[in-house]
Parts: structure tokens; C-alpha cells; sequence
């Protein structure tokens, strides 16, 4: 049986034809395309949202959608944006590029990988569906709060049942990175030879296996207390309201996590491809990461300071989340050692990976003052915080998944990319970004609630300011939806590295990667002797 | 060789059995902590 496995020759068939292809595909290529197309769909889904969001903004006073129906919209952006389009666009990229990178010919459960596919659109389907049920769709927010939240009517348990597949989806994701991570590495790749994006995302791997079952105990517990008259939360019943959000925030908190590492490890990809130097600090870019997984698991009460907590409570999570600030600062400041005197050039990719660098650093920065306990007392449910986590989440993460999909474009579809398209696509995004989020910080000062339709008159022009520059970045995102189409349709062949700086074994492959790759395990080429020789080639 | 991939399999099975083991643990201890310290009353 193993001799037949590990001998059987695929060059006779290649994917199935049609439907099926999708259907039952145990491809890693296959089903990393099916996870990014799906999150990309999400993406425009809960964009769309955003802009309806933006539009009631425009202007005070109530304009075209009534209160119930804005919150849902706040409710569903968020947990599309969330569980559909973040989550699986960095699944996708390691789907597609995880067995490439450590010379694997395929992910180590290709038909759990199935599964955790396809249990996404069903998940989705469900929850969308929520949208068009009598009472409308959830509106407590992402968090879905108690008691709130149970006051959703017949869309609940239809929440509560998305929010399981979704976590079954993931989990099942989790295990197969994590196996395949360690059991299928090339002859020679050990786990410290391993590049940064494997190491980032078996890191999110176990956070996500460790993370996702508290929030379906969450919400298992808040479907107990709706029908099975439990009192979980509901202090008439001896319950508390504020333990939920406890145990919401042990998961949320490594969740903001889940999304951001992933994106670290693409940036860490980049950055040294178009300095043209190896990563500075490679181990204790490891280090920092595999820290910052653990502080994540011990900062959670830092998003509910205002419940009111013992002194020595809110003194541990302040300096719990200040010191996250200390392997984060490391990641930064190793990205710009690895720029320093690097014969660098500004590729599409690279653009993208500069702007995460400094927005995601401003959305550090006002992370540090929101955990400031006493500052966090004004800062608490304002516009501020509404800025701070979009600029970790959209020039961060949404950003970092966009400079990974288009430096690995090309090895995807075997065409180069058209540069010009790509930079107006990033100076339209990366400006329309800041104008949407940026007067966001100074609303949250000034006091303007989030969550709600309507503000005092005084808001009115960082709200226009705001609603403007998110109307430009939604359009923007048509320009990546075109650069992603026209390259997939043809043009220039690109070489098999296809930048000239890139270094890993996913660019000993052909352009396009082949159906099958590596059906016989690669040599593992020294990282040290790689760039040695590289440096060699460009000053000989 | 054989073996090696044998092993190999089985090592993959009995990790990725035990790490959904351990996200089924998490979710019933979390259950079970609250339902049996205070909250099903």
C-alpha cells in the first residue's frame, strides 16, 4: 500500500474536467484558489456593507436605512469581513504556497481539505441567509453580547449554527497545516530552515485549536441559554452578562492574532525578496512570533476595562497588552534592518508590504494608548477604537493578503504582473485607506460613539471626510479584482523565480507551478549558501 | 523507504486525531467548567 503510494506516477492525469475539478478537489493549488476566490466574494459581500454603513454616515441624522438594520450591517461586516474574507484569504495562501515552501507534493489531509472548504460557502450561506429571516439578521455586534444578543429573533440559532461550521472549517484547516507542517517537510528542512510565512502560520495553526472552541463554547452556551433555559448569562438566573464577554474576548483576542501573523509571515516573504538581503533576525523573528501567540491568551480583558474590574485586573492586562508592543516592536524593527542598505526596488508587492509596515505600526501605536487603562476609560466604544482596529486589519492584514497575492500571482498563473495596474492600485487603496480611517482617530477623541446611526452635528465633516475616502478604496478594490483577472487571462511568461531577489523552493517550480509539485522530495538548498550565491551572481 | 512513509502516514493520522481531540477537549471543558461552577442554575 505505501510502496504503491509513494511510487505512483500522477503525470498520467492531471485535475478532473469541469465541475467536479471543484467538487471534490483534494488539490492544494485547486483548493487554495477555491479559498481565495470565496474570501474575495466575501470581501465584496462585506465591503458593500461597509459602504451602506458609510453612506448612513455621510450625514447626520438618519438617511436611508433605520437603526435595527444599520446594526445588522455592522453585525454582518464585521463577521464576514472576519470569518469570510480575512480568515480564508490567508488559508488560501497557505493552501497554495505551505507545500511548495517545504517541498511537500500536497497537503498531508487533502480530503479533509476538502472539507474544510466547503463547509465555508455552507456556513456563509447561512448566515447571509439570516439577512432575509423575519427580524432581520443579528445586530448585538460581532461579539454578540448578552442579553443583547438574545434578543435576535429567529435568525439566532441560524448565528449560532454559522459560527460552529465556520470554527468546524477552521479547526479542520488548523489540523492540516499543522500535520503537514511537521510531517512533510523536505529531507533537510528543519524546523529553523522552515521561511517565515510556514513558521507564522503553524504558529496561528495551534492558536486557532486552541481559540476557536472557546468561542463555540460561547456561543453553544448563549444557544443554551435562549431555549434550554440555562443561565449562563442571564443574571436573573443567577448567570453573569460580563462572563461572556470573558470568555468571548480568550478567543477574540488571539483572533485578532489568528489574522495578523499569517500577514507578518507574508510581509517577512517579501521584504527580503525586493531588498535583495536575507531577513534580519530570522530566529528571533521566530521568537517573537511564538510570544506573541502566548501574550495573546493572557490580554483579553484589555477590550472590557469599563466593566469594571479589580485594580490589580486592570493593572495585569495593561501590562500584559504593553508588552506585546515588545516582540511586535521586534518584528518592525527587524523588517527595517532588513531594508537598511538593500539593493532595494519598489514592485508591486513590495509596496504593499511598505505600507503594511507603516500603517500597521500606527494601528500599533494607538493599541498601546487604548491599553493605557485609565485613557482607555475615554477611548472605550468611540471612533477611536474603530480606527485603531481598521488600521491593524485593512492596510494590515488586507493589505499583507493583497502584497502575498500579488507577489505569488505570477507563480500562480505563469504571466507577469502589470506593474502599472498594480500601482494604481495600491496609491488609490493605500490613499483612499487613510483618508476612510485616519479622521476616525479624531472623532473617537472628540467622543463619537460607535455603533450608531446618527451624530451631533460637529462630527459632520471627518464623517464626510471619512465616507469619501471609503467610497474610493471600495472602488479601488474593482482595480484588484481586474489585475487579478487580467493576469490570470495571459501576459509576459514569467520566469520561474519571477523576482529576481526571490529565494525559497516554491521558486525552483516552473511558472505556472505544476499540478503536481514536487512528486519526489527536493534537495533543501541552504538559506546561508542561497544568498551567498546570489550576491555572488549580481556583483560578478 | 516503506517504512519510513508508513510511518510517516501514521504519525500524520495519529497527530491530526489527537489535535481535534484537544479542540473537542477545550470545547467541553469550557462548557463543563461553567455548567458545573455556576452557570445552568
Amino acid at each position: 500500500m505505501s510502496t504503491q503510494v509513494a511510487t505512483h506516477d500522477h503525470d498520467d492525469h492531471g485535475p478532473e474536467k469541469g465541475i467536479k475539478r471543484w467538487i471534490f478537489a483534494t488539490n492544494h493549488k485547486d483548493i487554495g484558489t477555491m479559498y481565495l476566490l470565496f474570501s474575495l466574494a466575501m470581501f465584496m459581500i462585506g465591503g458593500f456593507m461597509a459602504m451602506i454603513i458609510r453612506a448612513e454616515l455621510f450625514q447626520p441624522g438618519l438617511q436611508f436605512i433605520d437603526p435595527g438594520f444599520y446594526n445588522s450591517m455592522v453585525t454582518m461586516h464585521a463577521l464576514i469581513m472576519v470569518f469570510g474574507a480575512v480568515m480564508p484569504a490567508t488559508v488560501g495562501l497557505a493552501n497554495w504556497m505551505i507545500p511548495m515552501m517545504i517541498g511537500a507534493p500536497d497537503m498531508a489531509l487533502p480530503r479533509m481539505n476538502n472539507w474544510s472548504f466547503w463547509l465555508l460557502p455552507v456556513a456563509f450561506t447561512i448566515l447571509i441567509s439570516t439577512l432575509f429571516m423575519p427580524g432581520g439578521a443579528p445586530a448585538a455586534g460581532w461579539t454578540m453580547y448578552p442579553p443583547i444578543v438574545l434578543q435576535t429573533g429567529p435568525a439566532f440559532p441560524f448565528m449560532v449554527l454559522a459560527v460552529h461550521v465556520m470554527g468546524v472549517s477552521s479547526i479542520m484547516g488548523s489540523i492540516n497545516i499543522i500535520v503537514t507542517v511537521l510531517n512533510m517537510r523536505t529531507p533537510g528542512m528543519t524546523m529553523l530552515k522552515m521561511p517565515l510565512f510556514v513558521w507564522t502560520w503553524l504558529i496561528t495553526a495551534y492558536l486557532l485549536i486552541l481559540a476557536i472552541p472557546v468561542l463555540a463554547g460561547a456561543v453553544t452556551m448563549l444557544l443554551t441559554d435562549h431555549y434550554a433555559a440555562t443561565s449562563f448569562f442571564n443574571a436573573a438566573g443567577g448567570g453573569d452578562p460580563v462572563m461572556f464577554q470573558h470568555i468571548f474576548w480568550f478567543f477574540g483576542h488571539p483572533e485578532v492574532y489568528i489574522m495578523i501573523l499569517p500577514a507578518f509571515g507574508i510581509v517577512s516573504e517579501i521584504i527580503p525578496t525586493f531588498a535583495r538581503k536575507k531577513l534580519f533576525g530570522y530566529s528571533s523573528m521566530v521568537y517573537a512570533t511564538a510570544s506573541i501567540a502566548f501574550l495573546s491568551f493572557i490580554v483579553w480583558a484589555h477590550h472590557m476595562f469599563t466593566v469594571g474590574m479589580p485594580l490589580a485586573g486592570e493593572l495585569f492586562f495593561m501590562f500584559s497588552t504593553m508588552m506585546i508592543a515588545v516582540p511586535t516592536g521586534v518584528k518592525v524593527f527587524n523588517w527595517v534592518a532588513t531594508m537598511w542598505k538593500g539593493s532595494m526596488t519598489f514592485e508591486t508587492p513590495m509596496l504593499f508590504a511598505l505600507a503594511f509596515v507603516f500603517l500597521f505600526t500606527i494601528g500599533g501605536f494607538s493599541g498601546l494608548m487604548l491599553a493605557i487603562t485609565p485613557v482607555d476609560f475615554q477611548y472605550h466604544d468611540t471612533y477611536f477604537v474603530v480606527a485603531h482596529f481598521h488600521y491593524v486589519l485593512v492596510p494590515g492584514a488586507v493589505f499583507a493578503i493583497m502584497a502575498g497575492v500579488y507577489y505569488w500571482l505570477p507563480k500562480w498563473t505563469g504571466h507577469k504582473l502589470n506593474e502599472t495596474t498594480g500601482k494604481w492600485h495600491f496609491w488609490v487603496a493605500t490613499i483612499s485607506i487613510n483618508v476612510t480611517f485616519f479622521p476616525q482617530h479624531f472623532l473617537g477623541l472628540a467622543g463619537m460613539p460607535r455603533r450608531i446611526p446618527d451624530y451631533a452635528t460637529q462630527f459632520t465633516d471627518f464623517n464626510v471626510m471619512s465616507s469619501i475616502g471609503a467610497f474610493v478604496f471600495g472602488l479601488s478594490n474593482l482595480m484588484f479584482i481586474y489585475n487579478i483577472w487580467a493576469n490570470a487571462r495571459g501576459g509576459e511568461k514569467a520566469t520561474d523565480r519571477v523576482w529576481d531577489g526571490a529565494h525559497g523552493l516554491e521558486w525552483t517550480l516552473s511558472s505556472p507551478a505544476p499540478y503536481h509539485s514536487f512528486e519526489t522530495p527536493p534537495d533543501m538548498v541552504d538559506d546561508e549558501t542561497e544568498w551567498e550565491s546570489s550576491r555572488f551572481a549580481e556583483s560578478s | 523507504m516503506d517504512v519510513t512513509e508508513q510511518d510517516r502516514k501514521r504519525r500524520t493520522v495519529r497527530m491530526a486525531v489527537g489535535l481535534a481531540l484537544a479542540a473537542v477537549f477545550v470545547y467541553a471543558a469550557y462548557i463543563g467548567y461553567f455548567f458545573v461552577s455556576a452557570g445552568a442554575s
